[in-house]
């Protein structure tokens, strides 16, 4: 039986590298697509989010300069003060990402008041549309607790006199940061690995599920069309044998293709982390290449059955695109999932499980009880997945669809 | 030899096949007519073993056609008029080892049939070539030799004008009249009297799954003008009486 499966198999492949546009994309399109849009991502992330903290920059604009809020902010690298006329369209044009509105009893409250919130006397206005207006409000907390740190400092100090406490609070903090982490606290490099992190099992399902698509549709509903699934069904092979050899074949194909992807992602790891600890190892790299196989030995299976049920390639396409894009979606799950935070009841859910283990390997903190539970799922659904569609095709009903 | 006994076939509730029986002998050539739908096609793939009869067997050359299926698959030799059933991305001589293989012939001994197959169909010259590039002449020779790669006694042949032209249509007759010489049992279908009358030994009439009449073509002639065989004809593939 598995002599005539392995005859059925090398034709199929012999058909597929001979079809030779088909063998290129299903290699070079995922080796090239996925680190394209890592890239893409990254560049476009890279536009408003600085390389580092030294970096960093906030445009500003305030209602008042003879305040103590106005003075701190001014005394950091990282704000950049601007006078304006017009607020909002100063905002709208760019010309400055923040404008703060100082209440006048500010200095007052200061000196005066036990407890000091700077929140009740000051008001940002920002356009929430705009990722860089956004990105620079959300960076005002970090000047408000620092002056209301150094707030509480004078107090300790008992600075009475409003020069004294503009003294005290035109303190660069923003260089005392940059030079306490240096390079070591690169945000660009930060947030390539959590783009990666967060697209890679997603990217990796989507390449092992639409790699053996084309594939599976030309092996199973392909033979329809063309005339020869009836040739093919009247041979001394049998039916187990027949579609054995198909399975492997779409499995070779998937495989190549997720494995395409994989490489296509190292590669990228390699250029955008070179010389970083972020490197895929030996080991992580075989756990990915084995996670690989398990989903494209599954998709194979279930591409396969749909190939198998359909009427015409066209049937086949409508089925299995969105069925792909449908095991995309538990992924999407494990998006604010943290690698402690993987619950092992949890790793029987398909697809997420795939994701969870993914994710682990990526940020190299591979468990090997993760690892082995989830290939023990993927062997199972791969299973069940094969059952399937070998018993759709021994169905008369269902291959001839009458 | 061919047994056919009382084969029946349901899809659904649709009743396909309603015990159907019949005999081919050696060296005989049984044309199956009737229209579309009547189920000619139905009867062949039983027979190649694509379909299981919900009742009813048969037996190819002995072997039951449910008990043996993997005998009985060895005994046959399909061929179809419309679709070659060739895979286009192999050449022909890459085509025909690969069912001989699926047959379960060695490599060596598939190797030679192939190339004594190419040769006694004239296509030694482009058997190298992949099979999309051929002319549908050179396919369906190449279909032919496909369909006897293993040396079948039995040959079913499902519409094998169907969608050809003259020229094709002769090489798959002539063939067929060759496979009967050797001593072949042949069951061929067709909604073509002519074809039929002209090739066939023996006539079996189906509508609605059901043999209407069964008949030595010869005899008829006999009895008949060509014009009066093709009104009864008529009447019985519609599902008339037998009325010259």
């Amino acid at each position: 039986m598995l002599k005539k499966a392995m005859m059925v198999f090398f034709k199929e492949m012999k058909c597929i590298v001979r079809d030779t546009r088909t063998f290129v994309f299903g290699l070079l399109l995922p080796l090239l697509l996925v680190p394209g849009i890592l890239f893409a991502v990254n560049f476009s992330l890279s536009s408003f989010v600085p390389s580092s903290p030294t970096n960093m920059s906030v445009k500003m604009a305030f209602s008042d300069k003879n305040n103590a809020f106005y003075k701190f902010c001014s005394s950091q690298s990282g704000v950049v003060v601007k006078d304006v006329k017009d607020p909002k369209k100063a905002i709208s044009s760019g010309e400055i990402e923040v404008y703060v509105t100082v209440d006048p009893s500010i200095n007052e409250a200061i000196l005066n008041v036990e407890t000091f919130k700077l929140r009740d006397f000051v008001k940002y206005e920002y356009d929430e549309t705009a990722m860089n207006s956004t990105t620079a409000k959300a960076l005002t907390s970090k000047y408000e607790s620092n002056f209301e740190s150094l707030v509480s400092g004078a107090k300790q100090e008992n600075i009475s006199n409003i020069n004294d406490l503009y003294e005290f609070l035109s303190v660069d903090l923003d260089a005392g940061i940059a030079d306490e982490f240096g390079d070591d606290l690169n945000i660009s490099e930060n947030i390539n690995l959590i783009c990666f992190v967060l697209l890679v099992p997603t990217m990796l399902v989507l390449y092992c599920g639409t790699s053996s698509m084309g594939t599976a549709s030309e092996l199973g509903v392909g033979e329809k069309e063309r005339g020869t699934l009836e040739s093919l069904l009247s041979t001394g092979a049998n039916r187990v044998s027949i579609v054995l050899g198909k399975l492997f074949a779409t499995t070779a194909m998937g495989a190549m293709g997720g494995l395409s992807a994989v490489i296509g992602l190292v590669a990228y790891m390699k250029l955008m982390f070179w010389g970083r600890p972020s490197q895929v190892s030996f080991f992580e790299g075989l756990c990915l290449v084995l996670i690989t196989l398990g989903l494209s030995l599954f998709f194979a299976a279930v591409n396969l059955a749909i190939s198998i049920y359909s009427k015409s390639y066209k049937e086949a396409q409508t089925y299995s695109l969105p069925l792909v894009m449908f095991c995309m979606a538990p992924t999407f799950f494990t998006y604010g999932l943290s690698p402690v935070d993987i619950d092992l009841a949890k790793l029987c859910i398909p697809m997420y499980n795939v994701a969870c283990v993914l994710k682990e390997i990526i940020s190299k903190s591979v468990n090997i009880l993760h690892v082995g539970i989830v290939a023990g799922w993927l062997i199972i659904y791969s299973l069940v997945a094969v059952a399937v569609m070998m018993k759709l095709f021994k169905k008369e009903d269902v291959i001839f669809r009458i | 030899m061919i047994k056919i006994n009382n084969i029946s076939k349901k899809f659904g509730k649709t009743l396909a096949l309603d015990k159907v029986g019949f005999e081919v002998g050696d060296g005989e050539i049984v044309g199956l007519l009737g229209e579309n739908g009547a189920g000619k096609s139905t009867l062949l793939r039983i027979l190649s073993t694509i379909f299981v009869p919900c009742s009813g067997n048969a037996e190819i050359n002995g072997f039951d056609l449910l008990k043996n299926p993997d005998e009985v698959r060895k005994n046959i030799g399909i061929l179809f008029g419309s679709e070659v059933g060739l895979y286009e991305r192999l050449t022909a001589k890459e085509n025909l080892e690969y069912f001989a293989k699926l047959n379960g012939m060695s490599a060596e001994k598939s190797k030679e049939r192939a190339d004594e197959l190419a040769e006694r169909f004239s296509f030694s010259d482009y058997q190298n070539k992949q099979v999309g590039t051929l002319s549908k002449g050179m396919k369906q020779k190449v279909a032919i030799a496909r369909s006897i790669i293993h040396n079948p006694s039995v040959m079913l042949f499902d519409e094998p004008d169907s969608g050809l032209d003259f020229k094709a249509a002769k090489t798959i007759f002539d063939f067929m009249e060759t496979c009967k010489s050797e001593g072949k049992s042949i069951i061929f279908s067709s909604h073509s009297m002519e074809n039929i009358k002209n090739y066939s030994d023996r006539m079996v009439v189906i509508h609605k799954g059901q043999i209407v009449k069964t008949f030595v073509v010869e005899e008829y002639r006999q009895k008949y003008s060509e014009r009066e065989i093709n009104d009864i004809l008529f009447n019985l593939v519609c599902g008339g009486e037998e009325d010259a």
